[in-house]
C-alpha cells in the first residue's frame, strides 16, 4: 500500500499546461463541473504508477494508445512535453519517492531515490492495473444483475484469467472424476478376477503372497517376500520358459538327419516287397484261392488223423480207408497253387524281416539314444518283439510327460519317424 | 498474468497443498502451467493430475 503525497501534471489528458495537487497522504475527493479535468487527474495518477491508462484499454478502445491519446490535444505532436510527476509515501519502507513518467516512453519511469526496495515496491504497484476504477466500470458494476456480479467483479479487478482458469479446472475436474469412476470399476473387476483366480476370499497381502508363492514353487520360481505396487507375480516366468523352450533349430537338424537316414530304407528289399504285393493282390482277387488256402491246413490235419473208413473231419463213412485218403489228397492237390502262394509270402516276408533286423540295429540306435537315452535304446535294440513293444510304450509315455522340452506335435513326428525306421517303412512325416 | 491473479493462484496452490490427494509433483506441475504463457487447457491439467495407469496383474 502506498499513499499519495502530491502530483505535478503537465499536458496530460484534458489538463492544459500544468496542475499541482497536494494530497498530504490523505484520502481526497476531486469535484468540479463537466470537462474540468477530474478524470484527467485520475488518469494521470494511474499513468504515473503503471504506465497505462485504463480508459484507453478494453472494449471499444481499438486504435487508442497512451502515447497518442495520453497527451493533451494541443501536444499530440509534441509528446515530450507531456509527463506526470507523482510523489508517494511507502509506509512499509517508511520512505517517500518520486516517479516521473513521460508519455513518449511510458515504460521507462524515473524513480528517485533509486533504492532497490523502493523500485521493488513501485514495480509491484505497477503490476496492479486494477488500481484505478473508472466511472464507467463502477456504473456497470452497480447496474449488473446480482447473478452476474461475480463475473463483473472479475472484470473490474482484471481477473478474467482467473475465471478462465477456474472454468478449465472445473472441466479437468469433471474429466478426472469420470476417469476415476472408470478406473475404480476396472480396479474392482481386476481385484475380483485375481481373487477368483487365486481362489482366496480377500486380497490380504499375506494370503495373496502365500497363494502366489505356492504356485511359484510349483513352477520352480523363487518366492516373493514383499508385495509392493511394482511386484510382478509372474516375475522370472518368461526367463524360465525361454531357458527350457523348444529349440527349433536343433529339432530341424535332427529331422534332417533322420530323413537322410531314412533314405537308406527307400530301396530296401524292393524285389521281395514287390512280390509280396503281387501275391497279396492275387490272393485278394481270387476268393476260391483264398478259401483253399484257409482250408488247406484243415485238410492236411484231417489226412493225418485218418484211421479207418470214417472221415475224422465230418464223420462220413467211406468205402474203406484208402478211398478216404484218396479223396483228401485230391483236395490237397487242388490247393497246391494256394500253397505255393503261401510259401512265396512267407519266404519274402522272412527276407524283409531279416534285412530290417540288420539295418535297424545300427541306424535306429542313434535315434533312440538321442531322444530316449542310452538305457531305453539298449533295451529296445536288443530285446525280442514283446520287450520292444513294452519299451516302446514306456518311451512314448516318457515322451508325453516331457512337455517342457518339446511340443506335442514335434514329439509325435519324432515318434512316428522312429517307429517307421525301426519297422523299415518310409517315414510319413511331412516336415 | 497480472499480479493480483498471481496472488490468487498462489493462494489457491497453497490451499491445494493441504489436500492429501494432491502430491507435490502435481502442485509443481500446476504451478508451471499457471505461470506459463501457454493457454491453460483441460488436457494439460489431466496430464498433471492423472496418476500413471496400473500394471496388469499376471
Amino acid at each position: 500500500m502506498i499513499k499519495l503525497e502530491s502530483v505535478h501534471i503537465e499536458w496530460a489528458r484534458g489538463i492544459a499546461q500544468k496542475l499541482d495537487l497536494d494530497f498530504q497522504k490523505k484520502p481526497f475527493v476531486i469535484s468540479g463541473p463537466n470537462g474540468s479535468g477530474k478524470s484527467a487527474v485520475v488518469d494521470s495518477v494511474e499513468f504515473a504508477l503503471t504506465g497505462q491508462i485504463g480508459r484507453l484499454e478494453g472494449t471499444g478502445t481499438k486504435g487508442l494508445s497512451v502515447m497518442e491519446h495520453g497527451p493533451h490535444v494541443d501536444k499530440i505532436k509534441f509528446p515530450d512535453a507531456a509527463f506526470v510527476k507523482l510523489r508517494v509515501h511507502i509506509p512499509v519502507l517508511n520512505k517517500s519517492a518520486t516517479i516521473t513518467r513521460m508519455f513518449r516512453s511510458p515504460n521507462k519511469p524515473t524513480i528517485e531515490p533509486e533504492d532497490d526496495d523502493v523500485k521493488a515496491a513501485l514495480a509491484e504497484v505497477a503490476e496492479h492495473p486494477e488500481i484505478t476504477l473508472s466511472r464507467r466500470d463502477l456504473i456497470r458494476f452497480i447496474l449488473v444483475e446480482p447473478s452476474k456480479r461475480s463475473a463483473e467483479i472479475q472484470t473490474l479487478l482484471k481477473l478474467d484469467e482467473i475465471g478462465d482458469t477456474r472454468s478449465t479446472l472445473n472441466t479437468a475436474h469433471n474429466r478426472l472424476q469420470t476417469s476415476l469412476r472408470s478406473r475404480a470399476g476396472q480396479a474392482k473387476a481386476s481385484s475380483d478376477a485375481l481373487r477368483l483366480h487365486l481362489q482366496i476370499e480377500t486380497l490380504a497381502v499375506d494370503q495373496l503372497l502365500a497363494t502366489a508363492n505356492s504356485r511359484r514353487r510349483s513352477l520352480n520360481l523363487s518366492e516373493i517376500s514383499e508385495l509392493t505396487a511394482e511386484t510382478a507375480l509372474d516375475e522370472g516366468l518368461s526367463e524360465t520358459a525361454k531357458a527350457s523352450g523348444f529349440n527349433k533349430a536343433s529339432a530341424l537338424r535332427t529331422l534332417k538327419a533322420l530323413n537322410e537316414a531314412a533314405q537308406a530304407f527307400a530301396g530296401l528289399c524292393a524285389t521281395e516287397a514287390a512280390q509280396i504285393t503281387t501275391d497279396l493282390a492275387k490272393l485278394e482277387a481270387d476268393s476260391a484261392l483264398l478259401a483253399a488256402l484257409q482250408r488247406r491246413s484243415f485238410v492236411e490235419k484231417g489226412l493225418e488223423l485218418v484211421d479207418g473208413p470214417d472221415c475224422p473231419l465230418c464223420d462220413t463213412a467211406w468205402n474203406g480207408e484208402e478211398a478216404l485218403r484218396a479223396h483228401l489228397q485230391a483236395k490237397l492237390a487242388k490247393s497246391e497253387e494256394a500253397r505255393q502262394l503261401q510259401k512265396s509270402l512267407t519266404t519274402n516276408g522272412a527276407a524283409i524281416s531279416d534285412e530290417l533286423k540288420v539295418r535297424t540295429d545300427d541306424r535306429s540306435a542313434f535315434v533312440l539314444v538321442a531322444f530316449f537315452g542310452v538305457p531305453s535304446a539298449l533295451v529296445f535294440a536288443s530285446g525280442d518283439a514283446k520287450s520292444r513293444a513294452t519299451c516302446w510304450c514306456e518311451m512314448r509315455r516318457t515322451s508325453r510327460g516331457n512337455r517342457a522340452r518339446r511340443s506335442q506335435s514335434s514329439r509325435n513326428v519324432m515318434c512316428r519317424l522312429i517307429w517307421s525306421i525301426v519297422n523299415g517303412l518310409r517315414p510319413s512325416a511331412r516336415n | 498474468m497480472a499480479k493480483l491473479q498471481e496472488e490468487i493462484a498462489n493462494s489457491f496452490l497453497e490451499k491445494l497443498r493441504e489436500s492429501t490427494a494432491v502430491t507435490p509433483d502435481m502442485i509443481d506441475g500446476l504451478r508451471d502451467l499457471l505461470s506459463g504463457k501457454k493457454k491453460l487447457k483441460p488436457d494439460d491439467l489431466e496430464q498433471v493430475f492423472m496418476r500413471p495407469p496400473g500394471r496388469a496383474v499376471k
